[in-house]
């Protein structure tokens, strides 16, 4: 003590700081010791559901002071040492209000009445890096939990999301199995592909990049998915910087519980068909129309629905197996499942085998948290050539057989093939397996402040066959090709997090560091000449017979993209009534030109809880009101890599520039370097309402934004032709992409006694978008496909028009002279293929909306989702380039489109025009599922069941609409020059009808 | 005092997760380096011809100048022929829109060849190589074939001395 005389200024301060701490631990050890002269009892107690007096599991019980606590078991059931004198129980559990409850000497058991809480109150969203209780959220944040996904069979998470949350579009491109979804948030803000949203899962965000074939996401198990937050606004996802323009989609994934141990089988088997077929004329009809259309009938005395014959009745399995438990210290979750689906169409499957393993274990007094996820996905889709298949069984004569005297396929010496020749000779087998794991230990240093270390690996590596074998009628050499990708992603980041409450004003800081790195690798190689009725060349490649550099030139890309990361958040709440969050981050990328390398985002967004002011807090009519308002920027970083670089290579072609020798070796510039191109900017302002009426039961959203999208990265014709390149990159500085709405979401659910309760609720998106200051009249998109059809546009991006607007000749009849007459849009006299197209309307959709219902009495429940959008239009480029009447007059058959003028002369062309562009609108009843709980204490063999549910689930099973093809959500990819198209449909994959029956069973 | 030690762990962990220059490193292209003379001239005057062949295909220079003078016909009869979105009947009642690709690809072809031909010019004024006066000669003859070609074709000449600068457009006489 006596040196405190000679120490000076602050190092006065060490001595009490030393008598401070040891003085702290010294009482610790006290209390400890004190603890224990002083008599233990036990309170017994049980936990309820005050309204449903349903036993609640997992709810904590501990003591208001001290650190004892315990957790109820399955039965509500709980039993806690305390100290015999007087003390405070608190019993708190997720959904419910805490309650605290006094216990006297006398006190032995209690039972404890827990009030579901209103929805604001306990629920706790994650917003990226962290969570934030759902009162205290100031952006647009929707969270979805499992128990309101759609049901069915789920090939990626992007279907269990779709229709459920306002303002996400969710259109899946075919109705193949396994196909790539198409989802924006808030509408799309690039010409480019790269509208997608940046998913994060378990704290790991996730590249989009191709894996190989089909979804990426394919590799995640939907049985798996505990909840999706869902971030809309620039103001939640500034965040994620230059990756959150297109919103972020954060899955989190199942975990373990304390206290519990629970194992769950489910088993699904689910029944599919065609759920629509294209109504191309029967045999009769055909032997009919040909003639009436002024052609030679070539009739084979067949009556063959080609359809039918491509199509099948499809099973699908689907097994899970799911273990959980854990103690306060470590909780576990562990779960293998397998899916073995069949397409509708023949000879195609996707079966997918996942596992995951997470744990997180408490060391050091609760001060370290460590979690862990492993999660491995094999993926195996086999497919027949689908285009050729559907294109030949719609357009192939029904009145040729299908099958010869000796039952094989029949062989036509036609234009046409027998579709079903593809099945014997043509297959692509594509096998995916991917890895995702990470390990994120936080530690608390003082009381508040945690600091968090994140590791992530996501590895996926992908290898498709495609497999044409020879064959002497129809007559071909076959071929064999091997794609092979490889794609890895790795995680460092690390960040604090400080936390603090000071009498009624609570606020937290963030700041972290991130760093990521990709890098995908693609390899292909093929061999021409199969020989006939020999090996497989999928199991040996070296049975081809032909392998030159012009037909079998092997080929390969790989490229490593780099970003780092400074980001940091700050939050506030005055009294639990003013919020307010302000995000901010740096973010630097390899793909970044050097003069434009690090981008900056920040965003801050403000909130008012109405319903926490005097005048609204005691009112028994309104629950909850929230006021909020933000604005942020964000960027898109989908852009290519190495176009800021120069490249001087050698270029294909020579000449001889002497009198003999050998031609030399030409070397160009197929690129000039550009150091200014950048990601593509986002600035987004939202304001929004969340309301809570009449005890929770009835609560909504309403969000009005307005997004604007500029720095567009586009691939264009330079203003000066004459360069070394066709295609320049650049960021054009004045476009603008906007994209503004409204988004409604209302929920009602009642109770209406113990055994019987309902809910229903919709969401509805009204979202205009629009380009503007394009300096270009058109970026044409969408190249037609099909005979007589090579370079015909459908799409463009003009000024003043949204995106995927159809731009086309405008159709007006058939003249005089028995040919098309087109709309002179310009009034000069004549009409011409470019000067008089038309503006025609979007394929992207206005308007999206979907409504649900739940009901369920004593073990019953059912539930019913539908979903729509209107507002956009297809193109329907099969009947463009199969249904018309010069085909039908060939003997290749058509739908009754094709002979609807008849006056049409049979040599009349079929170019690109509104002829073949249809309303695009529709409403379908999604899924609707149906479920019984078996009563399991009545049920001898079953009485170890905690619970067994049977189910039968209807997909798909029929959908509104005027559009005439397979099924009006259709997507296919005619993207120009990275220009991307929407609306098209070409020989899509159709959807299928699905019931399934599942049964699930509870230990 | 264990704690202290896992504080001094995190914190070396968060100095070797370490901070990049974020350089991109491009794994599949490279950039030739290291030419000698002789084949830098070889080499930038060789892609000055490499463009003609494409240039005068049945799709590109000989449909534009022989279907647009009834020289040659592509009728279309309905169905299988070569339809097209109706592209050689366009070229026939002198009819060609913007869109047309055939147009289009000869003259992409033609100004890749003039681009090439200028590149040609100002690498060669300085190569040293014994040829590189005679390459001159022959990068400047094809720059004026080049202009000859979009001259007669599209009525323009672009002037452009250095590869960097914008172009001239100068446009032939209406006749």
């Amino acid at each position: 003590m006596n040196k405190t005389l000679f120490l000076k200024g602050k190092a006065k301060l060490y001595p009490l700081f030393i008598i401070f701490i040891t003085s702290f631990l010294c009482t610790k050890a006290i209390a400890k010791e004190s603890f224990s002269f002083i008599e233990e009892r036990l309170i017994t107690g049980i936990v309820l559901d005050a309204s449903t007096k349903e036993p609640l599991e997992g709810a904590t019980i501990s003591l208001k002071k001290g650190s004892t606590n315990t957790i109820s078991d399955k039965a509500g059931k709980f039993s806690i040492s305390v100290l015999a004198e007087d003390g405070i129980l608190v019993i708190s559990h997720v959904a419910y209000a805490t309650q605290e409850v006094i216990i006297t000497s006398t006190t032995s058991n209690i039972e404890v009445l827990l009030e579901p809480a209103s929805s604001e109150m306990g629920e706790v969203v994650v917003v990226g890096y962290g969570t934030q209780k759902q009162k205290d959220v100031t952006g647009a944040v929707t969270t979805l939990k499992s128990s309101e996904f759609n049901k069915g069979i789920i090939n990626s998470p992007q279907q269990l999301l779709q229709g459920k949350v306002s303002g996400v579009n969710v259109t899946s491109a075919t109705g193949e199995p396994g196909g790539a979804l198409k989802i924006t948030i808030r509408g799309p803000g690039s010409v480019r592909s790269g509208s997608s949203p940046l998913f994060v899962i378990d704290g790991l965000p996730l590249d989009n990049a191709s894996t190989g074939g089909g979804d990426p996401l394919n590799a995640i198990n939907p049985d798996d998915i505990e909840s999706f937050d869902v971030l809309k606004d620039a103001s939640a996802t500034a965040i994620y910087g230059s990756r959150g323009a297109n919103g972020v989609v954060i899955i989190t994934t199942k975990k373990g519980k304390a206290g519990t141990s629970i194992l769950t089988l489910n088993a699904g088997l689910g029944v599919s068909k065609l759920a629509n077929k294209i109504p191309v004329f029967t045999a009769d009809e055909f032997r009919r129309e040909v003639p009436r259309a002024g052609g030679t009938l070539d009739d084979k005395g067949g009556n063959t629905d080609w359809q039918d014959l491509v199509t099948r009745t499809a099973l699908t399995q689907n097994y899970n197996l799911t273990l959980s438990g854990g103690s306060k210290q470590l909780v576990y979750y562990a779960s293998f499942g397998a899916q073995r689906q069949e397409g509708i169409i023949q000879n195609n499957s996707l079966d997918r085998y996942t596992g995951r393993f997470n744990a997180t274990q408490k060391l050091l007094d609760d001060r370290l948290v460590v979690e862990a996820n492993l999660s491995f996905a094999n993926t195996k889709n086999v497919r027949p050539p689908i285009t050729s298949i559907i294109g030949e069984a719609l357009g192939n004569n029904p009145t040729y057989p299908a099958y010869d005297e000796n039952g094989n396929p029949a062989v036509y010496q036609n234009v046409l093939n027998n579709p079903l020749i593809y099945f014997d000779l043509d297959k692509e087998v594509g096998t995916i397996n991917r890895v995702i794991a990470s390990i994120s230990p936080s530690l608390t240093i003082i009381k508040g402040l945690v600091y968090k270390l994140n590791f992530g690996v996501d590895n996926s590596n992908g290898v498709r066959d495609v497999q044409a074998l020879g064959s002497t009628s129809p007559p071909r050499d076959g071929r064999y090709e091997n794609y092979q990708t490889h794609n890895r992603n790795t995680l460092i980041e690390n960040y604090l997090t400080y936390s603090r409450t000071i009498s009624s004003h609570t606020f937290s800081a963030l700041a972290g560091y991130s760093y990521q790195k990709f890098f995908i690798q693609e390899k292909n190689f093929s061999i021409n000449k199969i020989p006939i009725g020999g090996v497989e060349p999928i199991y040996n490649p070296g049975v081809g017979t032909e392998l030159t550099l012009a037909n079998n030139r092997p080929g390969g890309k790989a490229t490593i993209n780099e970003q780092q990361s400074l980001f940091g958040r700050v939050t506030y709440q005055y009294d639990s009534r003013y919020l307010a969050t302000v995000n901010f981050r740096a973010d630097g990328s390899t793909k970044f030109g050097e003069n434009n390398k690090y981008g900056y985002f920040p965003s801050f967004s403000l909130g008012w809880r109405i319903s926490e002011e005097a005048f609204l807090k005691n009112s028994s009519i309104v629950n909850s009101l929230k006021l909020r308002a933000g604005w942020g920027r964000t960027g898109n970083q989908e852009i290519e890599p190495k176009i800021t670089q120069a490249l001087f290579i050698s270029t294909s072609g020579s000449y001889p520039l002497y009198s003999s020798g050998p031609y030399p070796v030409s070397y160009s510039y197929a690129r000039f370097a550009n150091p200014d191109l950048q990601w593509e900017v986002s600035e987004q302002t939202d304001l929004g309402l969340d309301f809570g009426f009449l005890n929770g039961d009835l609560s909504g959203t309403i969000d009005y934004f307005n997004k604007k999208s500029t720095n567009i990265l586009l691939q264009v014709t330079p203003a000066d032709p004459v360069q070394p390149a066709l295609y320049v990159w650049t960021n054009e500085k004045d476009m603008i992409i906007s994209n503004k709405g409204i988004e409604l979401d209302l929920n009602y659910r009642k109770r209406i006694n113990e055994h019987l309760g309902f809910g229903i609720g919709g969401n509805i998106s009204f979202i205009k978008n629009v380009v503007k200051n394009s300096p270009y009249t058109i970026i044409p998109s969408g190249s037609a496909q099909g005979s007589g059809l090579t370079s015909a546009t459908i799409n463009g991006y003009i000024n003043g028009q949204p995106i995927g607007t159809f731009f086309l000749p405008q159709f007006i009849g058939i003249g005089a002279d028995s040919l098309n007459n087109y709309l002179d849009a310009d009034g000069n006299g004549s009409f011409s293929n470019d000067k008089d197209r038309v503006v025609l309307g979007t394929g992207l959709p206005s308007r999206l909306y979907s409504f649900y219902g739940n009901f369920n009495f004593k073990g019953l429940d059912l539930a019913v989702n539908f979903n729509g959008v209107s507002g956009n239009k297809i193109y329907d480029n099969t009947a463009n380039s199969i249904f018309y009447k010069a085909k039908i007059a060939k003997n290749t058959n058509t739908t009754a489109e094709a002979t609807k003028y008849p006056n049409e002369s049979n040599s009349n062309t079929a170019p690109v025009s509104s002829r073949f562009l249809k309303n695009g609108s529709y409403l379908r009843l999604n899924n609707v599922s149906l479920g019984y709980n078996l009563k399991t204490q009545s049920m001898s063999f079953l009485k170890w069941a905690s619970s067994v549910r049977v189910s039968v689930t209807g997909q798909n099973l029929f959908v509104f609409t005027d559009y005439d093809g397979y099924d009006p959500e259709v997507n296919i990819d005619r993207n120009i020059e990275s220009a991307v198209s929407y609306g098209i449909d070409y020989l899509s994959y159709p959807k299928a009808r699905s019931v399934i029956f599942g049964l699930n069973v509870s230990f | 005092m264990k704690t202290i030690y896992i504080y001094i762990l995190f914190t070396g962990i968060i100095i070797i997760s370490g901070c990049t220059k974020l350089n991109e490193e491009i794994l599949d292209e490279s950039s030739v380096t290291g030419l000698t003379d002789k084949q830098l001239a070889e080499g930038t005057l060789a892609p000055v011809y490499t463009a003609l062949p494409t240039i005068f295909q049945h799709t590109n220079y000989f449909a534009l100048q022989e279907i647009s003078t009834d020289e040659a016909i592509l009728p279309y009869r309905g169905g299988t022929d070569w339809g097209d979105n109706g592209i050689y009947l366009s070229l026939h009642k002198h009819e060609t829109t913007s869109g047309d690709p055939n147009v289009r690809n000869t003259w992409n072809n033609i100004v890749i060849g003039l681009s090439r031909s200028i590149t040609a010019i100002t690498t060669l004024a300085t190569n040293t190589d014994p040829n590189a006066k005679t390459f001159l000669a022959e990068a400047r003859g094809m720059r004026a074939y080049y202009s000859m070609l979009t001259l007669d074709l599209f009525g323009l000449i672009f002037i452009k001395e250095d590869p960097r600068d914008i172009s001239k457009v100068v446009r032939g006489l209406r006749l």
